[in-house]
């Protein structure tokens, strides 16, 4: 893999984008992201939610006797003050696990797999992988794909280029409703481009310029 | 003829299971090159183990095992399109008598997305099964099996062991309970006739639709609760009705909830809880946040604001 691409890969990494890579295409590389199918935010399906309102795991355990919180990164198994084991609530006052009755009963069940109590300890049946949109609360996700096109140019441009600048590879990204072309010029600055975006005329007309990707493209 | 063994120095079985991962997703791997998909694997591990894509007529005169088409369909002519499969691949071995095959799949395995594909790949006997998560859904709602409602199954845990091999009939069956009626053929998923499914463009043509299904089927299943050993029938029927308002509740009501729930976490937690959740486990959440400022702080700023307040309302008095 060129170091070029492999640079631009690790990029999109950090960016919390999925990378892949075709061994027998080393021009190109895929970025993915799973995203809410409305608002196109990224959807995480390690994040926990509760099962009966949608909260998001808070990562605190709390005292059942004097309420005490403390982070779920505190060793302690039990409260210093009142010596009593601490549940993994969730921390919804108006979700079912935190109203008197057979709900909450249930939320603080023991299993067999783990000790703790409450909708996220450990293996609890309450807790589940992410089911509403951070964003906008909808409920379903897709992935978005593109193929990244990379070109460096040894010159500094304007916002025009001569198509015949671009190796012949990269010209196939024109016109390509999954593309993502970005153009690299000798002063280190991006223009990031959607393939639909440019008409297939000799001179093509870039996006801007920037110090950095504009990741926004990703999602045009 | 679908899978070969594209490795044929090597038998592999000679494989055991802490070096195996490899070779058996690239046996997958060089089985799907040669039915001329354009194989990809990560280049940082994320879960999904290949992406695939082919093109294909979108009316599906493309044979499984022909390479990608060119822009225009040679049977007819219509405009090819770009399909695209995520997979998520299982190695296992058929294990005893029964030859019985079986993996775990946990809640987050289960995308919306109906491109997202369970292979299934049974080393020893060399079959491999594609199955998309709609797919698979539909499997279990068609033969009234509510696995995914199981306590089992919602802690994370649970392998579900009930594939089956017929070695007499050369078949694979999903199987539960007793008795021939209970035997579920999966030959449709199964080597030739699985990719002949996964190459079917019907899903890439309706997305939107295929997403929205999906997520029925999701939903059914997830947001329901069976009873068993883990819990009694009582509370069992009340969490249920509990699920069944989570599942018609407006949505911004759930949003508001989750605002007013992170505003009380804000509002009452001390700084070092609020900073250890932003900083350990948050950080990585777009449109999650906790603001870290001690809330005594502010309630001693906001003190003192008053009684400056006051002291100038006093001034201003005389």
């Amino acid at each position: 893999m060129r170091i070029e691409l492999k640079s631009l890969a690790y990029f999109f990494v950090a960016n919390d984008f999925e990378v892949y890579i075709n061994e027998k295409n080393e021009e190109t590389i895929y970025v993915s992201q799973l995203v809410c199918t409305e608002c196109l935010s990224p959807w995480y399906m390690e994040l926990q939610e509760c099962l009966l309102c949608g909260m998001v795991h808070p990562y605190i355990k709390k005292c059942p006797s004097c309420g005490k919180i403390v982070s779920t990164t505190n060793t302690r198994s039990k409260c210093n003050e009142c010596d009593e084991e601490f549940i993994y609530p969730c921390l919804n006052d108006k979700c079912p696990s935190n109203q008197e009755g057979n709900i909450r009963s249930a939320t603080l069940y023991t299993n067999s797999y783990s000790r703790k109590k409450g909708v996220f300890a450990r293996n609890s049946v309450f807790s589940t992988s992410m089911n509403f949109c951070l964003n906008c609360g909808n409920e379903s996700n897709r992935y978005i794909t593109r193929e990244v096109f990379l070109e460096t140019i040894d010159d500094e441009i304007d916002t025009n280029l001569q198509k015949s600048q671009l190796t012949k590879y990269n010209q196939e990204a024109i016109n390509r409703g999954d593309s993502l072309l970005i153009i690299k010029d000798d002063t280190g600055e991006y223009s990031a481009n959607r393939g639909h975006e440019l008409s297939d005329e000799e001179t093509l007309e870039l996006n801007e310029f920037k110090e950095k990707i504009d990741i926004e493209k990703f999602y045009d | 003829m679908f899978p070969e063994n594209p490795f044929p120095d090597v038998d592999p079985e000679e494989f055991h299971k802490l070096n195996k991962k490899e070779v058996t997703e690239d046996f997958v791997s060089e089985n799907l090159r040669n039915a001329g998909w354009k194989v990809s694997s990560f280049f940082a591990d994320t879960g999904i183990d290949r992406m695939i894509s082919k093109r294909v007529c979108p009316n599906n005169h493309t044979s499984i095992l022909e390479g990608s088409v060119g822009e225009k369909c040679p049977d007819c002519d219509a405009d090819t399109i770009e399909i695209r499969r995520f997979l998520q691949i299982k190695t296992r071995e058929v294990k005893g008598d029964k030859n019985m095959f079986g993996f775990t799949l946990t809640p987050s395995d289960f995308r919306t997305d109906p491109r997202h594909t369970f292979v299934l790949y049974s080393d020893n006997t060399r079959d491999i099964m594609f199955i998309s998560v709609y797919e698979y859904l539909k499997f279990f709602k068609e033969i009234d099996y509510q696995w995914h409602s199981t306590p089992t199954f919602k802690q994370g845990n649970g392998k579900l062991n009930n594939w089956r091999y017929d070695e007499s009939s050369d078949k694979w069956y999903f199987t539960h309970g007793r008795g021939r009626g209970n035997n579920y053929s999966w030959e449709e998923y199964r080597n030739d006739e699985g990719l002949k499914k996964m190459q079917n463009p019907e899903i890439d043509k309706n997305l939107e639709e295929y997403i929205e299904k999906t997520k029925s089927l999701k939903m059914e299943e997830f947001k329901k609760l069976k009873s068993g050993r883990t819990f009694d029938e009582e509370p069992v029927e009340e969490i249920n009705d509990a699920l069944e308002i989570l599942k018609n509740k407006d949505r911004s009501k759930i949003l508001e909830e989750r605002k007013d729930t992170i505003h009380f976490m804000e509002e009452n937690l001390g700084s070092s809880v609020k900073k250890s959740i932003q900083d350990s486990y948050w950080f990585k959440y777009k449109n999650l946040n906790i603001k870290k400022n001690d809330y005594r702080e502010k309630s001693k700023r906001n003190a003192i604001q008053e009684t400056l307040d006051i002291e100038e309302e006093n001034e201003g008095g005389f």
